[in-house]
């Protein structure tokens, strides 16, 4: 079954989280190790990228991320039991 | 030599005398075991090297190839 853009922006997510929660690991034992800190800074830039393009679309993930002052848009979207993604 | 790291009326247990095995014959599984000091952990200090693309490392654990070893119960050949 085809993933939805909604899927697919969740999984890229998942995918650049872990990415950086290894290398944090890795540079934990390795502070100066300069290739370790490029992988992580590309990793972080990616992962925001994605993060601003899913929120924009399909709304916050964390309630931090709700804008604005018009509506508290956090319960707009399904909440995570209800097994949407 | 002072033996004593800091701690009251601990003296460093001395160096023991490792015997050298090539890393060949580690491969070989031919570790004298027996002939090693008691309770001694050894861990490399990683390098870093070749990582995975994001999603083969989400699917393995880890970004590294290098961390990559699954443990199956059993000897690998």
């Amino acid at each position: 079954m085809a993933m939805t853009e909604q899927q697919n922006l969740m999984r890229r997510l998942q995918v650049q989280s872990f990415a950086i929660d290894d290398i944090k690991l890795f540079l934990d034992t390795h502070p100066n190790d300069r290739l370790a800190m490029e992988y992580y800074q590309k990793y972080r830039h990616l992962r925001e990228q994605t993060m601003n393009n899913y929120v924009k679309q399909f709304g916050p993930i964390t309630p931090d991320q709700v804008e604005g002052t018009d509506r508290w848009t956090w319960i707009d979207t399904p909440w995570p039991w209800e097994g949407v993604l | 030599m002072e033996m004593n790291n800091g701690m009251p009326g601990y003296a460093c247990v001395p160096a023991v005398e490792v015997p050298d095995v090539s890393a060949a014959a580690m491969t070989r599984g031919e570790t004298p075991l027996d002939q090693l000091p008691l309770a001694m952990a050894y861990v490399p200090m990683q390098k870093f090297g070749e990582t995975y693309d994001g999603l083969r490392a989400l699917e393995r654990g880890t970004i590294f190839p290098d961390l990559d070893l699954p443990f199956c119960g059993r000897g690998v050949k």
